[in-house]
């Protein structure tokens, strides 16, 4: 691929790899960091949006995690992805946002609730009870009910089908035993699968 | 077939992820001002601590490359004759040397470059050593008809 050069050589920020974006942002390279936030804004307001299920606070930790990439890029190790990286800031800022308004608490609170209730964590499709509503899911699907979802079983979902962490990644971060992780991964797959069954239902 | 493509669920959750939803305004301009006062109140970027530590990991890997081309036996002591001095070997030590010492330029006090040093300073004596030793052996083996 043949990139487009500045003056000065270094790339134009929007041929860059995200690699060369980086190393142009340590460097102090305002345009380059501002080149990272349009390509990936969209997907950290949207992680924001999922764990807050607020607009207002999304936006808040979209722009907090921007500001605060800016002085930690050096952090970046270049192992995993950039957007996985500021997701990684993205959700701490969101858990020290937690703990700083006591809200850490209400969240675990919530997370007791029918923790102990289903052991397992079979997947949507395998306990569906029939018919083709999970088949045909999508994102658009998913981004109706997120918001309608009790909260800690919205961050559970969010963070391990959305993002990807672990159940014991889950459990630390969220302070909770990972078997109260996997029993709520159970138990929002089944709320998920309720409310996608009576949405279809209405609309058919 | 993995997960991801098993599991419907799991696939729109993927595809959510990569989809994201663009925020309702443009947040760049807060997030800029906003570091623009973080940096006038003196918070800087950790790039200058990485840079430091990203060269001295440089200089460190290409300290530990040449002592491993080199290998154990040049540090004990020397067969003369017997082996040859590795290709290239003298090139390479003196890049490492030349890498670590302006690495202590920058960091004087750093004890691990002045170890490094000390080792690439007497693995190029031995280079040279060996080959010497080889270039007589073959001196001798023309001479030997």
């Amino acid at each position: 691929m043949i990139q487009q050069l500045r003056r000065d050589g270094r790339p134009m920020p929007g041929a860059a790899s995200d690699q060369e974006l980086v190393e142009c942002s340590t460097g102090g390279d305002r345009a380059a960091y501002e080149e990272i936030y349009r390509r990936y804004c969209g997907r950290i307001h949207g992680l924001c949006l999922s764990l807050t299920g607020d607009p207002v606070e999304a936006e808040v930790l979209t722009q907090d995690t921007f500001v605060r990439g800016w002085f930690a890029l050096g952090g970046f190790r270049g192992q995993g992805s950039l957007p996985g990286w500021l997701s990684r800031l993205a959700v701490n800022l969101w858990r020290d946002s937690l703990r700083a308004g006591k809200r850490m608490r209400r969240l675990r609170e919530d997370l007791a609730i029918d923790a102990g209730e289903v052991t397992g964590e079979g997947s949507l499709a395998a306990g569906r009870s029939g018919g083709n509503v999970v088949a045909l899911l999508t994102a658009v699907d998913l981004e109706r009910c997120l918001p309608r979802l009790p909260e800690g079983a919205r961050t559970v979902f969010v963070l391990h089908d959305v993002e990807g962490y672990t159940h014991r990644e889950i459990a630390g971060l969220l302070e909770v035993a990972t078997g109260t992780v996997k029993a709520q991964l159970h138990r929002v797959r089944r709320l998920l699968r309720e409310m996608l069954d009576a949405d279809r239902g209405v609309e058919s | 077939m993995n997960d991801t493509e098993r599991d419907p669920l799991l696939r729109a959750a993927v595809e959510l992820r990569q989809r994201g939803v663009a925020p309702s305004r443009d947040l760049w301009p807060d997030i800029a001002a906003a570091i623009d006062r973080l940096e006038d109140g003196g918070l800087r970027p950790a790039r200058a601590r990485r840079s430091a530590q990203r060269w001295l990991h440089l200089a460190a890997a290409a300290a530990v490359a040449v002592l491993c081309l080199l290998g154990p036996r040049s540090y004990g002591p020397l067969e003369i004759g017997a082996g040859r001095a590795p290709a290239g070997g003298l090139a390479a030590v003196d890049q490492a040397l030349t890498e670590v010492l302006t690495a202590l330029e920058r960091d004087p006090a750093n004890p691990n470059l002045h170890h490094l040093a000390r080792r690439l300073h007497r693995s190029r004596a031995e280079v040279l050593l060996l080959e010497s030793a080889a270039r007589t052996r073959t001196v001798l083996m023309d001479l030997d008809p």
